[in-house]
């Protein structure tokens, strides 16, 4: 049987709605009326142990949802969840200290105090022995370079820092599942990196179990192979990462510069999707064409003062999904 | 009893954690404790110009009178270092409350030990004390063994039955998802205790007592001393407040988890 174990979940939130009418808020008051707005649809999937999954999807869709019914903190509407076997809400305190969550939105250190004093208040509510506190705490101060920091109240850090902080108080009970809710939002590139390899060790060395929410598709294309999708509380694709790249993304996006304004151009290999001032969009498929070989070639036709590429966003993918009607491996 | 004390100490930790938070903006906490000294005495110096002017209210002379005063800012005071329970839609609005949640503690044992404000114990509770003393000895009650451990009674019960009202008010933000229409009310009905229930119209005495009973708190328990004349309702109800004191707690602890079910999705 899988690790982790989710069937036919559905959950339904009742928001209160505001009543029209002069007379509205009084309504609202003593009879409210509540919409319902379903957060996730009768999803379903499983995943083996020491599998890092990653679960994409726009804002909103039902991924911080689907965290909160993992780890107990919601009960699910309809269908059943299990984690080892148990249905997390019913023995909450038991689940809680078998997983790490981390929410990246939120912090759950101490603010106002120093790094290692929410360490040691964590120590006291896991009922840690001294000796594992210690080695935990050792092991991830070594790995997240968190040393320089212990002593800085969490005030003060950057973001990248209360981050790093936050995952190690996330994994101070030593957990074997964990569940990161969006760990690299807001972070540069350097800081992102530094999570990504961390997570990429969590899984490797330490062989946990790992769901990593993000709606930035870089973070899964480096680490997971396999990969859900989910969309307005729907699974739209469960299968691997490659699978995923050839579905949405046939083509990328290279965006040149000038240095003056040539007028209307063409690009072999390449087409013109967009024209604004002196910067042109070519669209140009992944598989055929080499970044390299059209930059060059660029560089080689026009004074040019910038490139890039744009790789696809989430919220494309999501649309690429819809209009090839593909609904994945298996969902 | 192992894991007990262990507990204890937990919830003292967290509790220290947030004076040491607090301590970060000393000035601000030192100001806090000594503004609300002022707005005690107010009180009570309103209370004596009233009997100044009309003389006894109802047969309660100023001492009685602080006496009274004095048997609800104990309570209140204590009560409100753990003020902050009151207020749990702000922790739902700022996930607070899922962050106790995943973690294997019990979710109001957190919820209280977040924050607390121990000012209000030393601008109120503690003066509280002093009020007690100073009317008990110039009314020059012969205290017995037996009045002493009635006084204590008391003060627990109606410590319990603050604490008690409190925490069904923030489990109530559970149902409401607004606290701030229930807490005013609360707070303002809570207003009536500076004065001899008998005042008041047989509707507001029926409200204090049976409803949101803060007349146990202190004025029953003063009514036992001084008996001023006959007490509404039934002058044994002031042996209740102990007893009322463990019920609205258990009360409340019902309400609380029945409100966290609701918010995980469980009940309703």
């Amino acid at each position: 049987m899988a690790l982790i174990e989710f069937s036919g979940v559905t959950k339904v939130f009742y928001v209160p709605a505001p009543q029209p009418g002069r007379l509205g808020a009084l309504k609202a008051l003593l009879r409210p009326r509540c919409i319902p707005r379903v957060a996730v649809d009768n999803v379903t999937f499983s995943i083996e142990e020491g599998e890092l999954l990653g679960y994409i999807g726009p804002n909103g869709a039902g991924k911080s949802t689907t965290v909160k019914l993992l780890s107990g903190v919601l009960v699910p509407t309809r269908g059943e969840v299990r984690v080892a076997g148990m249905v997390p809400w019913k023995r909450r305190a038991h689940n809680s200290r078998r997983i790490g969550v981390v929410f990246g939105q939120r912090t759950q250190l101490w603010w106002d105090l120093p790094v290692r004093d929410s360490f040691e208040l964590l120590r006291h509510i896991y009922d840690l022995t001294p000796q594992q506190y210690r080695r935990n705490l050792g092991e991830l101060c070594e790995v997240l370079d968190l040393g320089p920091l212990l002593d800085t109240p969490v005030r003060l850090l950057s973001l990248g820092q209360r981050m790093r902080a936050d995952l190690a108080a996330a994994l101070l009970h030593g957990p074997s599942v964990l569940y990161l809710d969006e760990p690299t939002i807001g972070l540069d590139v350097v800081g992102r990196q530094r999570i990504r390899e961390f997570v990429a060790w969590l899984n490797r060395e330490r062989r946990a179990t790992v769901i990593l929410t993000t709606h930035d598709l870089r973070d899964v294309e480096r680490l997971c192979r396999r990969v859900l999708v989910i969309d307005r509380g729907r699974i739209v694709y469960d299968g691997t990462i490659g699978r995923l790249r050839e579905l949405y993304g046939p083509t990328r996006t290279l965006v040149v510069d000038l240095e003056e304004d040539v007028g209307d151009v063409e690009l072999p290999g390449a087409r013109l999707v967009r024209s604004e001032d002196r910067r042109r969009w070519f669209e140009f498929d992944r598989a055929s064409q080499s970044a390299s070989r059209l930059v060059a070639s660029v560089l080689q036709r026009w004074p040019v003062r910038d490139v890039a590429i744009e790789e696809p966003d989430i919220e494309s993918v999501v649309r690429a999904i819809y209009e090839r009607g593909a609904q994945g491996e298996g969902a | 009893m192992a894991s007990a004390v262990r507990s204890a100490r937990l919830y003292g930790l967290l509790l220290l954690a947030d004076v040491r938070s607090r301590m970060q903006y000393r000035a601000n906490y030192i100001l806090l404790m000594i503004t609300i000294l002022p707005t005690q005495l107010l009180t009570l110096a309103f209370v004596w110009m009233l009997v100044q002017r009309f003389g006894r209210i109802n047969g309660w002379g100023f001492w009685e009178l602080a006496f009274l005063n004095g048997l609800i800012r104990v309570p209140q005071g204590i009560g409100y270092v753990f003020r902050s329970v009151m207020f749990v839609e702000n922790y739902i609005l700022a996930g607070t409350l899922d962050k106790f949640l995943l973690r294997p503690r019990d979710v109001l044992c957190q919820t209280i030990a977040e924050r607390c404000n121990f000012a209000s114990f030393f601008g109120e509770a503690v003066p509280g004390l002093a009020i007690l003393a100073a009317s008990a000895h110039q009314l020059r009650l012969a205290f017995g063994a037996l009045d002493v451990l009635y006084l204590a009674a008391a003060l627990a019960g109606g410590t319990m039955i603050y604490l008690g009202l409190m925490v069904a008010q923030g489990a109530a933000c559970f149902f409401t998802l607004r606290g701030s229409a229930l807490r005013t009310f609360m707070l303002t009905t809570q207003e009536y205790t500076s004065y001899p229930l008998t005042i008041y119209h047989p509707l507001l005495q029926l409200l204090l007592t049976f409803v949101l009973p803060f007349a146990f708190i202190n004025f029953y328990p003063a009514h036992h001393f001084f008996r001023p004349g006959p007490a509404p309702f039934a002058p044994w109800l002031a042996y209740l407040t102990p007893a009322l004191g463990a019920a609205v707690m258990y009360g409340a602890w019902r309400l609380w988890r029945a409100g966290l079910a609701r918010y995980q999705g469980a009940g309703s």
